[in-house]
């Protein structure tokens, strides 16, 4: 590790003190953590200063998480300390879950001091050799004078090319320790300067890119969270090469609200529960143009079907995304913004217009949009779970709320009726799908945010992992809005039991459920329940007006399932609509 | 054919520090990919470069995949498959050791003639030949001695490079 310039004058401090200066000058000024005997030098530090303050959550992964809602709602990378053995295991998930979905985030672990590690020390785990796979790069800090550089440079790490969380683990001597501490020192590894997206973007493949782009009839962009996490530059952009070139748009569910969703160009979400018209137009399209999207299974359904017929042009910042799972004619290494930049310019540049060879695809797409495959069956006996987040969107919209959500119908569900129209509004777990992601991806919101309506939509089996946040939101009085859609049941689980396993609901009901209004009255944060379609509206107002917490349980229809829906291994073109459920056949039986 | 399972050589430039080469191994182990045979040292005065060669046998497309997940783990500078390259070399050694009769002794110090070894240590009735090739020459010899009271091998792993002025760093 490089040593700097020591000056043998300057002040020597605790490692423990070091992180704390050292968080200061990377501008953190919320940690989200829980204290443990491993890292106690660093908590006493931290009660001696006033400069960051930290959010005690019930449980690590809870902590995890809410630094993925500060860090994805805000563009700022997530902190969390924890530690040693249980602490840092249970963080794991959340690292994982910011692996998969590009969050940054640091995570500092406490560790046995250096004398007694690999001895099986008390509460002691391996956990640079447990996260490896889960982290962009780990750290075991042997030496206190290296912690600051260390710090520093995994900041750099976790912000730089495609984000991720990177792990720091810090024996309890190191943090006891004393050391120069150098201020913010510049990152000067050489091997970082030899990734592929610190190259120069290659010109020549935009020009390919956009004269494939000007001779489409039929061409679609697909736009992903690498939009969202170039920040807010690259969305403006992409409305603005979207309006220039009149080509139709789809998002994936982690690059929802990167593009308006109120804006006519917007076809929907495509993928396994995407619409019918965003589903077609990617599988008739004749030029398909990805951008920051990674063509996951959950989008792309069975690969030899996909999209057979078009050129694809791949806009991606990690190279070892491009030609992966699929194929492609031009494949460009860069961030999203900087990219669509230069597509704008080029457009400009060769006088390409927007030209009516494209009016017959937009004919085709209207038509497939009539067939309006999201409506449903509406009832006036139980509240239907696509009514319930219709009303909620209705009635929330002119907030622009933060939206976080837990895993499962509920999530499709929000992610086809909620619309976003502005990026980092939309927290969900999309690679993982972790249960439990979205009572603490509120917290974080609401904290980094703390004027803005902040809703976490659950259902009742996701909520119950980790409800123990009910505690955190109550400490610091965040006026988070659970709105648990009940219906009882695992419903993902219980739907695919019922499309796949003939109805046998094999441990997917939700037997001995709380009383989820009495729940909160306990934890004392607002309870209410909603069971009757007629009272939502008032309902869901009286939620919204509520100055403070409140947990919601709407009782909704207990066997609705999500629609459409493109069966596992099915290609695109074989999405089923509500009505067209008993169609539904099984393509393999090994895909998830 | 991307499907075909054949022999793939990769070096890669790396930092040497701890917790680089456990990255790049699991990088093969969780894609179900074993690693044959894997060498590591440093290459530059200060010892601050290292390279690593690892053989495995899989299909191309994981090859392909894996040399561009190689080169996002953060102390890695370049990874590259070598074996599709024109000008590929490489070389192997290994001790190989019997232990026979004066007769058996006799016949592989023959055998082993014929290939470019030497002999490094004769202690009794046990003779330990250094063998150097490739890994397929090597395979030939440890077969022709293997009834000859083949004792023991240990192989160092293949080392490989280009013949002339081609790099690494020419490889796109």
């Amino acid at each position: 590790m490089p040593k700097n310039n020591i000056s043998h004058n300057s002040e020597k401090l605790t490692g423990a003190e070091i992180l704390i200066k050292a968080l200061v000058n990377e501008e953190v000024d919320t940690i989200f953590g829980y204290p443990g005997g491993a890292i106690l030098p660093f908590y006493d530090a931290l009660y001696r200063q006033n400069r960051i303050r930290h959010i005690l959550t019930r449980h690590e992964q809870a902590a995890a998480h809410a630094a993925e809602g500060y860090a994805r709602s805000t563009g700022k990378v997530g902190v969390i300390t924890v530690t040693s053995g249980p602490g840092a295991t249970n963080a794991i998930t959340g690292l994982t879950d910011a692996y998969l979905d590009s969050i940054p985030l640091i995570c500092f672990s406490g560790q046995v001091a250096t004398s007694l590690i690999g001895t099986d020390g008390f509460q002691e785990a391996d956990i640079t050799g447990l996260t490896r796979s889960c982290t962009k790069h780990n750290y075991l800090v042997k030496d206190v004078a290296d912690l600051g550089y260390i710090i520093h440079e995994a900041f750099h790490i976790a912000r730089s090319g495609r984000p991720g969380p990177v792990l720091i683990d810090m024996p309890k001597d190191v943090q006891n320790n004393k050391a120069e501490y150098n201020g913010k020192i510049t990152v000067n590894r050489k091997s970082c300067e030899h990734k592929p997206y610190k190259k120069e973007i290659d010109r020549s493949k935009i020009l390919e890119a956009i004269k494939i782009m000007a001779s489409a009839k039929k061409p679609i962009l697909y736009t992903g969270g690498g939009v969202v996490n170039s920040g807010d530059r690259a969305s403006r952009l992409l409305v603005e090469l979207v309006h220039l070139t009149k080509f139709p748009i789809t998002n994936t569910l982690m690059g929802l609200g990167a593009f308006p969703a109120s804006d006519k160009h917007f076809i929907g979400m495509l993928g396994m529960h995407g619409t019918y018209e965003a589903n077609m137009a990617m599988h008739e399209c004749d030029v398909m143009i990805n951008i920051g999207a990674r063509f996951d299974d959950r989008v792309t359904g069975r690969v030899n079907a996909f999209s057979p017929n078009s050129k694809k042009i791949h806009v991606d910042i990690d190279d070892a995304s491009i030609d992966k799972i699929i194929k492609v004619e031009v494949g460009i290494v860069g961030d999203a913004a900087d990219v669509i930049e230069m597509m704008i310019h080029e457009w400009k540049a060769h006088n390409f217009e927007s030209k009516d060879n494209i009016q017959s695809w937009w004919n085709q797409i209207n038509s497939w949009q009539k067939i309006d495959s999201l409506s449903y069956e509406n009832s006036t006996k139980s509240i239907k779970p696509e009514f319930a987040l219709q009303t909620l969107n209705k009635n929330t919209k002119k907030y622009l709320p933060f939206v976080s959500t837990d895993v499962g119908q509920h999530q499709m569900w929000a992610a086809q009726y909620i619309q976003f129209e502005e990026p980092k509004k939309w927290l969900t777990s999309g690679g993982l799908g972790t249960m439990g992601y979205g009572v603490p991806a509120a917290i974080g919101a609401q904290i980094a945010n703390p004027k803005s309506l902040t809703i976490c939509v659950s259902g009742d089996a996701s909520f119950l992992m980790n409800m123990q946040e009910l505690s955190t939101i109550k400490q610091y009085n965040l006026p988070v809005k659970i709105f648990i859609m009940n219906n009882g049941y695992m419903g993902m689980v219980r739907q695919w039991q019922e499309l796949i396993y003939e109805k046998r609901e094999s441990q997917s009901y939700m037997e001995s459920l709380p009383d989820f209004v009495d729940l909160a009255k306990s934890f004392g944060i607002k309870g209410m329940r909603c069971e009757n379609p007629k009272d939502l509206d008032s309902a869901i107002n009286e939620m919204i007006n509520y100055n403070g917490p409140v947990l919601f349980d709407c009782v909704v229809d207990k066997s609705e399932n999500v629609f459409p829906m493109i069966p596992a291994g099915a290609a695109h073109n074989e999405i089923l609509l509500g009505k067209q459920a008993s169609q539904y056949v099984q393509k393999d039986i090994n895909a998830v | 054919m991307t499907d075909i399972i054949k022999k793939h050589v990769i070096a890669i430039l790396v930092d040497n520090e701890f917790g680089a080469l456990a990255r790049i191994v699991e990088l093969f182990s969780a894609r179900g990919c074993n690693i044959e045979s894997l060498n590591v040292a440093p290459i530059t005065l200060d010892k601050k470069l290292s390279r690593i060669t690892i053989t495995s046998y899989t299909n191309s497309k994981t090859i392909d995949l894996i040399c561009k997940l190689l080169t996002r783990i953060i102390p890695v500078y370049r990874a590259v498959e070598l074996t599709r390259e024109k000008g590929y070399i490489e070389r192997e050694l290994a001790l190989v050791k019997i232990i026979g009769d004066e007769e058996k002794r006799q016949e592989a110090i023959k055998i082993a003639d014929k290939y470019r070894t030497h002999i490094v240590d004769i202690t009794g009735d046990s003779v330990v030949f250094e063998v150097i090739g490739t890994s397929e020459m090597i395979d030939e010899v440890i077969e022709k001695l293997s009834l000859l009271g083949l004792d023991g091998v240990s192989r160092t792993g293949v080392a490989a490079g280009f013949k002339g002025d081609k790099k690494l760093n020419d490889i796109s």
